[in-house]
Protein backbone atom coordinates (compact mmCIF):
# COMPACT_ATOMS: atom_id res chain seq x y z
CA UNK A 1 0.00 0.00 0.00
CA UNK A 2 1.32 3.32 -0.97
CA UNK A 3 -0.20 7.00 0.46
CA UNK A 4 1.55 9.66 -1.36
CA UNK A 5 0.14 13.21 -0.19
CA UNK A 6 1.20 16.62 -1.49
CA UNK A 7 1.55 19.92 0.09
CA UNK A 8 2.51 22.94 -2.44
CA UNK A 9 4.50 25.89 -1.08
CA UNK A 10 4.03 28.83 -3.52
CA UNK A 11 5.20 31.43 -1.22
CA UNK A 12 8.56 31.15 1.25
CA UNK A 13 5.77 31.53 4.15
CA UNK A 14 7.52 29.99 7.42
CA UNK A 15 3.91 30.11 9.05
CA UNK A 16 1.89 27.35 6.21
CA UNK A 17 5.77 25.71 6.86
CA UNK A 18 4.74 25.76 10.85
CA UNK A 19 0.98 24.94 9.88
CA UNK A 20 1.67 22.11 7.76
CA UNK A 21 4.65 20.62 10.75
CA UNK A 22 1.80 20.76 13.31
CA UNK A 23 -0.68 18.68 11.21
CA UNK A 24 1.15 16.30 10.76
CA UNK A 25 2.31 16.06 14.29
CA UNK A 26 -1.30 16.38 15.68
CA UNK A 27 -2.82 13.75 12.48
CA UNK A 28 -4.94 16.25 11.19
CA UNK A 29 -3.48 16.52 8.21
CA UNK A 30 -3.20 13.22 6.28
CA UNK A 31 -4.34 10.92 9.12
CA UNK A 32 -3.86 7.90 6.72
CA UNK A 33 0.07 8.70 6.76
CA UNK A 34 0.69 6.70 9.60
CA UNK A 35 -0.29 3.31 10.15
CA UNK A 36 -2.31 2.34 12.90
CA UNK A 37 -1.10 -0.90 13.75
CA UNK A 38 2.49 0.08 14.52
CA UNK A 39 3.14 -0.88 18.31
CA UNK A 40 7.07 -0.32 18.49
CA UNK A 41 7.43 3.28 17.42
CA UNK A 42 3.80 4.44 18.16
CA UNK A 43 2.13 5.60 15.69
CA UNK A 44 2.25 8.92 17.64
CA UNK A 45 5.71 9.04 17.76
CA UNK A 46 6.14 8.09 13.78
CA UNK A 47 3.85 11.33 13.42
CA UNK A 48 5.68 13.10 15.00
CA UNK A 49 9.00 12.22 13.40
CA UNK A 50 7.11 12.54 10.47
CA UNK A 51 6.84 16.01 11.52
CA UNK A 52 10.06 17.23 12.32
CA UNK A 53 11.49 15.70 8.89
CA UNK A 54 9.05 17.92 7.36
CA UNK A 55 9.50 20.77 9.24
CA UNK A 56 13.15 21.01 8.92
CA UNK A 57 13.19 20.26 5.01
CA UNK A 58 10.80 22.65 4.28
CA UNK A 59 12.15 25.28 6.68
CA UNK A 60 15.49 24.67 4.35
CA UNK A 61 13.42 24.95 1.16
CA UNK A 62 12.13 28.31 2.53
CA UNK A 63 15.46 29.47 3.19
CA UNK A 64 17.70 28.45 0.38
CA UNK A 65 15.67 28.07 -2.27
CA UNK A 66 15.39 29.91 -5.46
CA UNK A 67 12.33 32.10 -5.30
CA UNK A 68 12.77 34.12 -8.48
CA UNK A 69 11.80 30.63 -10.35
CA UNK A 70 7.91 31.31 -9.78
CA UNK A 71 7.81 27.52 -8.74
CA UNK A 72 6.31 26.06 -5.18
CA UNK A 73 8.18 24.50 -3.02
CA UNK A 74 7.05 20.24 -3.06
CA UNK A 75 6.19 18.28 -0.19
CA UNK A 76 5.58 14.49 -1.12
CA UNK A 77 4.81 11.95 1.38
CA UNK A 78 4.36 8.30 0.81
CA UNK A 79 5.00 5.06 2.33
CA UNK A 80 6.75 2.57 0.26
CA UNK A 81 6.85 -1.24 0.20
CA UNK A 82 10.69 -3.01 1.05
CA UNK A 83 11.92 -5.70 -0.56
CA UNK A 84 12.08 -7.42 2.99
CA UNK A 85 8.07 -6.73 3.06
CA UNK A 86 8.47 -3.80 5.86
CA UNK A 87 8.08 -0.42 4.78
CA UNK A 88 9.10 2.94 4.70
CA UNK A 89 8.02 6.87 5.02
CA UNK A 90 9.89 8.17 2.87
CA UNK A 91 9.46 12.25 2.26
CA UNK A 92 10.53 14.23 -0.25
CA UNK A 93 11.08 18.16 -0.45
CA UNK A 94 11.56 19.41 -4.04
CA UNK A 95 12.63 23.18 -4.42
CA UNK A 96 13.77 25.30 -7.26
CA UNK A 97 17.94 26.14 -7.04
CA UNK A 98 20.07 28.32 -8.40
CA UNK A 99 23.11 25.33 -9.03
CA UNK A 100 25.57 27.44 -8.17
CA UNK A 101 24.49 28.48 -4.79
CA UNK A 102 27.07 27.71 -2.27
CA UNK A 103 24.05 26.50 -0.04
CA UNK A 104 23.36 23.57 -2.59
CA UNK A 105 27.49 22.37 -2.35
CA UNK A 106 26.87 22.88 1.26
CA UNK A 107 24.17 20.66 1.58
CA UNK A 108 25.64 18.08 -0.10
CA UNK A 109 28.73 18.20 1.93
CA UNK A 110 26.69 18.17 4.84
CA UNK A 111 24.77 15.02 3.82
CA UNK A 112 28.10 13.01 3.24
CA UNK A 113 29.73 14.53 6.10
CA UNK A 114 26.60 13.23 8.47
CA UNK A 115 26.97 9.64 6.15
CA UNK A 116 30.58 9.70 7.85
CA UNK A 117 29.91 10.30 10.78
CA UNK A 118 30.02 7.30 13.91
CA UNK A 119 26.05 7.26 14.21
CA UNK A 120 23.76 10.27 14.24
CA UNK A 121 23.99 10.69 18.08
CA UNK A 122 27.33 11.35 17.95
CA UNK A 123 26.98 14.00 14.65
CA UNK A 124 24.50 16.05 16.49
CA UNK A 125 26.42 16.36 19.65
CA UNK A 126 29.70 17.53 17.67
CA UNK A 127 27.00 19.88 16.16
CA UNK A 128 26.22 21.20 19.69
CA UNK A 129 29.64 21.16 20.77
CA UNK A 130 30.36 23.45 17.85
CA UNK A 131 27.52 25.74 18.54
CA UNK A 132 28.81 26.15 22.22
CA UNK A 133 32.04 26.60 20.98
CA UNK A 134 31.65 28.87 18.39
CA UNK A 135 32.87 33.41 19.09
CA UNK A 136 31.05 35.12 18.19
CA UNK A 137 27.68 32.90 18.44
CA UNK A 138 26.41 31.58 15.23
CA UNK A 139 23.19 32.66 13.87
CA UNK A 140 22.17 29.58 11.99
CA UNK A 141 21.84 26.69 13.67
CA UNK A 142 22.99 23.79 10.99
CA UNK A 143 21.12 21.63 13.35
CA UNK A 144 17.96 20.85 10.65
CA UNK A 145 18.87 17.48 8.96
CA UNK A 146 21.37 16.55 12.09
CA UNK A 147 17.87 16.45 13.61
CA UNK A 148 16.26 14.29 10.72
CA UNK A 149 18.50 11.68 11.20
CA UNK A 150 19.16 11.64 14.98
CA UNK A 151 15.71 12.25 16.48
CA UNK A 152 13.35 11.43 13.50
CA UNK A 153 15.76 8.10 12.54
CA UNK A 154 15.92 8.78 8.70
CA UNK A 155 18.51 8.04 6.01
CA UNK A 156 18.90 10.99 4.21
CA UNK A 157 19.44 11.21 0.45
CA UNK A 158 20.20 14.47 -2.02
CA UNK A 159 19.57 15.03 -5.45
CA UNK A 160 20.38 18.00 -7.73
CA UNK A 161 18.75 17.73 -11.56
CA UNK A 162 19.76 21.08 -12.94
CA UNK A 163 17.94 23.79 -10.94
CA UNK A 164 15.22 21.42 -9.13
CA UNK A 165 16.82 19.80 -5.47
CA UNK A 166 15.10 17.04 -4.40
CA UNK A 167 16.20 16.26 -0.76
CA UNK A 168 14.76 12.70 0.60
CA UNK A 169 14.47 11.39 4.74
CA UNK A 170 13.47 7.23 4.55
CA UNK A 171 11.98 6.17 7.92
CA UNK A 172 12.10 2.56 8.20
CA UNK A 173 8.59 1.10 9.51
CA UNK A 174 8.79 -2.42 11.41
CA UNK B 1 12.68 39.75 35.75
CA UNK B 2 9.11 39.43 33.93
CA UNK B 3 7.63 36.80 31.70
CA UNK B 4 8.26 36.88 28.07
CA UNK B 5 4.89 36.42 25.54
CA UNK B 6 6.42 35.89 22.00
CA UNK B 7 4.22 34.67 19.36
CA UNK B 8 3.13 30.69 20.37
CA UNK B 9 5.79 30.66 23.26
CA UNK B 10 5.69 32.36 26.76
CA UNK B 11 8.40 31.81 29.72
CA UNK B 12 6.74 32.21 33.17
CA UNK B 13 9.77 33.34 35.70
CA UNK B 14 9.67 32.62 39.29
CA UNK B 15 12.00 33.62 42.09
CA UNK B 16 12.40 30.92 44.78
CA UNK B 17 14.59 32.90 47.39
CA UNK B 18 15.76 30.81 50.79
CA UNK B 19 19.30 29.32 51.51
CA UNK B 20 19.37 27.83 47.85
CA UNK B 21 18.08 30.65 46.17
CA UNK B 22 16.79 29.51 42.56
CA UNK B 23 15.31 31.66 39.20
CA UNK B 24 12.98 29.21 37.46
CA UNK B 25 12.09 29.94 33.59
CA UNK B 26 9.62 27.61 32.64
CA UNK B 27 8.74 27.32 28.90
CA UNK B 28 4.96 27.26 27.69
CA UNK B 29 3.67 26.70 24.11
CA UNK B 30 5.91 26.23 20.61
CA UNK B 31 8.62 28.29 20.30
CA UNK B 32 9.29 28.49 15.88
CA UNK B 33 10.57 31.79 15.43
CA UNK B 34 13.51 31.99 12.77
CA UNK B 35 15.43 34.53 14.30
CA UNK B 36 15.04 33.57 18.27
CA UNK B 37 17.90 35.41 19.42
CA UNK B 38 16.29 38.86 19.05
CA UNK B 39 14.14 38.03 21.34
CA UNK B 40 15.59 35.59 23.36
CA UNK B 41 19.08 37.21 23.60
CA UNK B 42 18.33 40.25 26.08
CA UNK B 43 15.49 38.24 28.01
CA UNK B 44 18.50 35.55 28.69
CA UNK B 45 21.47 38.59 29.60
CA UNK B 46 18.71 39.52 32.14
CA UNK B 47 18.16 36.34 34.00
CA UNK B 48 21.76 35.49 33.79
CA UNK B 49 22.39 38.79 35.23
CA UNK B 50 19.63 38.35 38.23
CA UNK B 51 20.87 34.97 38.81
CA UNK B 52 24.46 36.36 39.05
CA UNK B 53 23.22 38.80 41.27
CA UNK B 54 21.38 37.17 43.29
CA UNK B 55 23.30 34.04 43.59
CA UNK B 56 21.03 31.64 42.19
CA UNK B 57 20.65 28.63 40.37
CA UNK B 58 18.66 28.77 37.22
CA UNK B 59 16.00 26.35 36.32
CA UNK B 60 15.15 25.91 32.71
CA UNK B 61 11.84 24.35 32.89
CA UNK B 62 10.91 22.60 29.40
CA UNK B 63 8.48 19.55 30.41
CA UNK B 64 5.40 21.82 28.89
CA UNK B 65 6.80 22.63 25.96
CA UNK B 66 5.26 21.42 23.09
CA UNK B 67 7.91 21.90 19.88
CA UNK B 68 10.98 24.18 19.18
CA UNK B 69 12.79 24.39 16.02
CA UNK B 70 16.41 24.22 15.00
CA UNK B 71 16.75 27.92 15.93
CA UNK B 72 15.48 27.31 19.45
CA UNK B 73 17.86 24.79 20.14
CA UNK B 74 21.00 26.67 19.23
CA UNK B 75 19.91 29.67 21.07
CA UNK B 76 19.25 27.49 24.07
CA UNK B 77 22.65 25.70 23.72
CA UNK B 78 24.41 29.49 23.44
CA UNK B 79 22.46 30.01 26.91
CA UNK B 80 23.67 27.46 28.52
CA UNK B 81 27.08 28.09 27.61
CA UNK B 82 27.02 31.43 28.48
CA UNK B 83 25.52 30.62 32.18
CA UNK B 84 28.59 27.77 32.14
CA UNK B 85 31.70 30.51 31.34
CA UNK B 86 29.63 32.95 33.78
CA UNK B 87 29.71 30.63 36.72
CA UNK B 88 25.93 30.54 37.19
CA UNK B 89 24.64 27.11 37.53
CA UNK B 90 21.94 25.92 35.31
CA UNK B 91 19.82 22.89 35.75
CA UNK B 92 17.87 21.76 32.65
CA UNK B 93 14.14 19.83 33.32
CA UNK B 94 12.59 18.11 30.69
CA UNK B 95 9.73 15.67 30.35
CA UNK B 96 11.38 11.90 29.00
CA UNK B 97 7.91 10.81 28.25
CA UNK B 98 8.22 13.43 25.17
CA UNK B 99 10.00 11.81 22.63
CA UNK B 100 11.62 15.07 20.90
CA UNK B 101 12.25 16.33 24.91
CA UNK B 102 14.27 12.82 25.48
CA UNK B 103 16.24 12.67 22.77
CA UNK B 104 16.78 16.49 22.29
CA UNK B 105 17.92 17.46 25.70
CA UNK B 106 20.23 14.16 26.70
CA UNK B 107 22.24 15.18 23.75
CA UNK B 108 22.78 18.32 25.80
CA UNK B 109 24.85 15.64 28.20
CA UNK B 110 28.01 16.26 25.70
CA UNK B 111 27.50 20.25 27.65
CA UNK B 112 27.66 18.21 31.07
CA UNK B 113 30.12 20.11 33.88
CA UNK B 114 30.58 23.66 35.05
CA UNK B 115 27.94 23.97 37.21
CA UNK B 116 24.63 22.23 34.26
CA UNK B 117 22.99 19.60 35.32
CA UNK B 118 20.17 17.90 33.51
CA UNK B 119 17.28 16.62 35.56
CA UNK B 120 14.57 13.93 33.46
CA UNK B 121 10.88 14.06 35.29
Amino acid sequence: MSVAVLEALPTPDFGRVDWVREGLARGTLHPSLVPAHLEVPPPEEVREMVAVVCGELLENAVKYGDWTTGRSVELRIAREARPDGGEDLVVRVGNAVRPDDPAVRELLASVAWLRAQESPLAAYQQRVLSIAAATPPVTESRLGLLRIAYEAECSLGVEVQGDWLVVEARLALP
Amino acid sequence: MHDLAEGDLAIRQRSVTGAAPVLELTWLGRSVDQQPREKLGPYFQQALAEAQEDRARLELHFERLEHVNSSTITAIIQFIQEAKSRKVPITVVFDPARRWQRLSFEALRVLSGGGLELRSL
